[in-house]
């Protein structure tokens, strides 16, 4: 009975040490990386263009001078961002459609929506705004 | 500003509500008394508002993986510590009961952190504001409603099956550890591919959704890895109540909570 509880320990014990060791393994990946900004209380774009399918980064910059709270249930990410700062929220894959995201503090203003579509319709408007 | 309010109170301190319910239960005619409830629950809410003025070094500390992985890990240790119980629980009845004070110190810490944060921002922009306040007492109303509500089905259900509080405390801590889960895709530290939608049949935006996110965990598009850690979880969880049944059982019909 005891060997039995000891053994349960050392389980446990064991378990929560992997789970500490694979989170200080935080491994860089190159992900593609898109960019929103909250300034006014407003997402900037309000309305971006992201690839389907593939795993990205998408980074917030709060320039205002109040926190935010980017929060998407289509998404299913919150991410408190402080005045100035910057947050990277890992999205996807994400199947082709729209998924709406809104400011937690100013959801009447702050509101947006990422577009999923082929890479290619991507790569193809930036390089027409390159142009 | 009144249904964003009441809706971040819901998903925030609905589940402390519900848990504390359930801790009742278990421990009604025990030494852990209200007032040890009480005092757990009120330290959670003090360390989280000790832990607002740091919370954006927090936030951006391991390259701004910081508040994510913290919520993890004190939902984790929630988690584990409720295991200790529960092999524990029959010999050693105080360390018992400081375990489920930890559990209700880091669960209203971190419910507290994140409303009192909401809380705060928006009464510095829009002081004495009604729909702030009016949200947070609705929010509080329903929570309240539902928790008692609670009590007394489980108080009924106790006198004849006290296992099933036991299952049910464990069912409840396993989801909002698969709920969680969701922090480690936000942060890239897993895989984040969505296994199904049931958002048309119910949606997580509405009180039921809450409910059942709060009681169960539920998800209306989760991901692989969130379906993982909550089988695993209930299934280690039933495991040790099963084979704990007996300890557990009669420790329970000396204690015999009556009506």
């Amino acid at each position: 009975m005891m060997n039995n509880q000891l053994r349960l320990r050392r389980f446990i014990n064991k378990l929560t040490l992997m789970v500490f060791v694979c989170s200080a393994q935080l491994i860089a990946s190159e992900l593609p990386i898109y960019s929103l900004t909250i300034e006014n209380h407003l997402f900037f774009p309000a309305r971006l263009d992201v690839p389907s399918d593939t795993k990205f980064k998408l980074e917030i910059k709060n320039n205002d001078s109040s926190i935010e709270e980017f929060d998407s249930f289509d998404l299913n990410r919150e991410k408190v961002i402080f005045p100035g700062r910057k947050a990277v929220l890992y999205v996807g894959p994400l199947t082709k459609g729209e998924y709406h995201f809104f400011g937690e503090y100013n959801r009447s203003t702050a509101i947006g929506t990422l577009v999923a579509v082929d890479k290619a319709q991507i790569t193809k408007k930036e390089t027409d705004n390159a142009h | 500003m009144l249904i964003n309010t009441l809706f971040l109170f819901l998903r925030e301190m609905l589940p402390l509500f519900l848990f504390t319910t359930m801790v009742l239960i278990l421990f009604f005619n025990s030494n852990l008394g209200s007032s040890l409830l009480l005092r757990s629950l009120g330290f959670g809410i003090a360390l989280g508002l000790c832990l607002l003025p740091i919370i954006d070094s927090i936030s951006m500390g391991l390259d701004g993986r910081g508040l994510e992985l913290l919520f993890f890990m004190t939902t984790l240790l929630q988690m584990i510590c409720f295991l200790v119980v529960i092999i524990d629980h029959a010999e050693h009845h105080n360390r018992a009961h400081s375990l489920i004070a930890i559990i209700l110190v880091l669960m209203s810490m971190t419910a507290s952190v994140h409303f009192i944060s909401y809380f705060t921002v928006l009464w510095q922009t829009q002081p004495f504001s009604q729909a702030l306040v009016l949200g947070t007492a609705v929010g509080v109303g329903i929570s309240a409603s539902l928790a008692i509500l609670l009590y007394f089905l489980l108080r009924m259900v106790h006198q004849n099956f006290p296992l099933v509080i036991w299952y049910l405390s464990g069912w409840f801590l396993s989801a909002q550890l698969a709920v969680k889960t969701n922090l480690l895709a936000q942060i890239g530290l897993i895989d984040a591919e969505i296994v199904w939608s049931t958002e048309a049949w119910l949606s997580e935006q509405t009180v039921l959704g809450y409910l059942f996110r709060s009681l169960i965990g539920y998800e209306a598009t989760p991901i692989y890895w969130q379906l993982y850690c909550y089988l695993f979880s209930i299934g280690l969880v039933f495991f040790l109540i099963k084979l704990k049944a007996k300890n557990l059982s009669s420790f329970l019909r000396e204690k015999k909570v009556s009506l």
